[in-house]
């Protein structure tokens, strides 16, 4: 197996320049859509890295989950490694192409997107927090989605109560279809940080989408916002609860969750 | 028992540190200092010290404990230890490679050890009472957030991405000077096409140091401005101040010269940190006799 090559940063720095700086954000957003990948790189343009390569096939623009769950098996680098934007970057202009095409295409954006900052952040990186740059772009939200939910109780025993034998079980609740908004709560949000408070997040919010029926987007979103508060005035003590009382917490949180019952579970 | 005078968060019990919970002149001062290694960081904690004496005394016997809460966005890790003074007025937590990167965020906490009544000597005087109940965990301090920057000044892709500036071409033919752009990891110094040929030919001589003059030298300058303006305290920021934090403070340049700053003492406006950064840069240029002196050899990345 060939070993991955990333963009030299002159080369990453000038792509995003050219979407940054253009004076017809038309012409470049025409490249983005095009088909055939219109970026052509030459060899000195890259660095190799000690990390395989990915192929092609195995990013799957209709399963965001089995794309999360190949890229963590496939980059074995670190979290300070995963952060640099080069290599996602590369992705999304290289062995990417198809996949973006697929799951992120710019046809099939609403019409008052912004085109401009759509680009910028699933492509390359959304000026700003570094948090939600990652949450953003097309890969790095999947393998960090994987990264922080892959079983839990293999990096604490505390968490062997939610233990079963699919080391994915969290990255599926994370990243399964119709589930993105999931990924943009816990990645965006400050408690997605914290190994206790994402697992017994995404505990909770299972339940309320698989046994009470509430539907994915929105119990996301109201439950993220809850748990939040929840949290600001007890900051102290719920990093220390043990993860079932807390869950209890979380889930008493639904009383305050006035949202329809998904159509597919009625 | 609700704290009555919070003007922004309710807590369950009043906080030092949460406006209008105690009278102006109760505080909490805490401290650190961070040792940084190849494979680790070393925090060490020294001991807060409260100004409401009650308090105080319930720290001392260890009835009131605190803790530490590290945010490190880039590596979504967000987590709290307790510090432990009991055997002595530092306590030092050793975090490994990976856990912590860039930007961290710092924030102290005072909370109770156990469920107790609590009368501090500075409670604000529109309290209803004169004491309140804590249970254990409770919280009774908080600081505002400090900035840590950890740097693991390290190429995870095994390329030179330690340094801070980049050059290259403006593809742009009809910008005709210089631009720089602070808006990525390194400055980005863009020069004019027809200007950057020359730039790679003169590169090519062993002997650049007009480089730190008269590109790197005032780009530092600015970059020095922005930092120090990023310095103010909040109550002197203007909107545009606000702009650059948001865009700038987690830039790699950025955390690297803030950085500098620290180790290096670097003190006074922006052209003087500069010029001891780089040495000195016009006299050292004299010095050198221009191109004649073959000792000093520079890349077109570098600090």
């Amino acid at each position: 197996m060939n070993n991955l090559k990333i963009l030299k940063e002159k080369i990453q720095t000038k792509l995003v320049d050219q979407v940054k700086d253009s004076n017809n954000i038309e012409e470049e957003t025409d490249k983005y859509k095009t088909q055939k990948n219109p970026f052509i790189f030459s060899p000195e343009d890259f660095i190799n890295t000690p990390f395989d390569e990915i192929e092609i096939n195995c990013l799957d623009a209709n399963n965001d989950f089995l794309t999360a769950k190949y890229l963590f098996e496939t980059i074995k680098i670190d979290r300070i490694q995963a952060s640099e934007q080069r290599l996602w970057t590369t992705l999304t202009h290289t062995v990417g192409w198809d996949y973006m095409q697929g799951r992120w295409n710019i046809e099939n954006t609403r019409k008052a997107t912004n085109l401009k900052e759509f680009i910028l952040t699933r492509w390359h990186y959304k000026p700003g927090s570094i948090r939600t740059a990652l949450a953003r772009n097309a890969f790095s939200r999947l393998w960090w989605a994987a990264e922080l939910t892959h079983a839990p109780w293999e990096k604490d025993q505390k968490f062997n109560c939610f233990k079963t034998d699919d080391p994915y079980k969290y990255t599926k609740i994370l990243s399964e279809n119709n589930k993105s908004q999931a990924i943009v709560d816990v990645l965006e949000r400050e408690f997605g940080g914290s190994l206790l408070f994402r697992i017994c997040f995404l505990e909770a919010f299972n339940i309320l989408v698989e046994e009470k029926g509430l539907t994915p987007t929105l119990a996301s979103a109201k439950l993220s916002v809850l748990f939040n508060a929840l949290l600001i005035p007890s900051s102290v003590s719920a990093h220390e609860e043990n993860p079932e009382d807390l869950l209890a917490k979380i889930l008493k949180l639904q009383e305050y969750i006035n949202v329809k019952k998904s159509p597919e579970n009625e | 028992m609700p704290s009555s005078t919070s003007k922004q968060i309710s807590y369950p019990c009043p906080l030092i540190g949460n406006s209008g919970d105690y009278i102006e002149s109760a505080k909490v001062n805490w401290g650190h200092f961070v040792e940084r290694f190849p494979k680790k960081v070393i925090f060490h904690f020294q001991k807060p010290e409260i100004t409401d004496e009650r308090l105080q005394a319930l720290f001392d016997s260890g009835e009131i404990n605190a803790f530490v809460e590290f945010n490190s966005a880039s590596t979504f890790n967000f987590f709290s230890k307790k510090l432990d003074f009991s055997k002595g007025d530092t306590f030092p937590i050793e975090i490994n490679y990976g856990e912590l990167n860039r930007k961290v965020r710092l924030r102290f906490f005072l909370a109770s050890s156990k469920d107790m009544v609590i009368n501090p000597q500075l409670l604000a005087s529109d309290f209803p009472s004169s004491d309140f109940l804590a249970k254990e965990l409770d919280m009774l301090g908080k600081s505002k957030a400090v900035t840590e920057y950890i740097d693991h000044n390290f190429d995870p892709f095994l390329s030179n991405a330690s340094s801070i500036f980049m050059i290259t071409p403006n593809d742009d033919a009809d910008v005709k000077s210089q631009i720089v752009d602070f808006e990525n990891d390194k400055i980005n110094i863009k020069l004019p096409k027809e200007t950057f040929k020359k730039y790679q030919f003169i590169k090519k001589d062993e002997n650049i140091p007009m480089i730190h003059c008269a590109i790197a030298f005032p780009v530092l300058v600015d970059a020095f401005n922005i930092i120090n303006k990023l310095d103010k305290s909040p109550n002197d920021m203007d909107d545009d101040d606000d702009i650059d934090k948001l865009n700038y403070s987690e830039k790699r340049w950025f955390m690297r010269l803030k950085e500098f700053k620290e180790i290096r003492n670097l003190r006074g406006d922006a052209y003087e940190m500069a010029n001891k950064l780089l040495n000195n840069p016009v006299i050292k240029l004299i010095n050198s006799n221009y191109l004649q002196d073959k000792n000093i050899s520079e890349g077109d990345d570098y600090e």
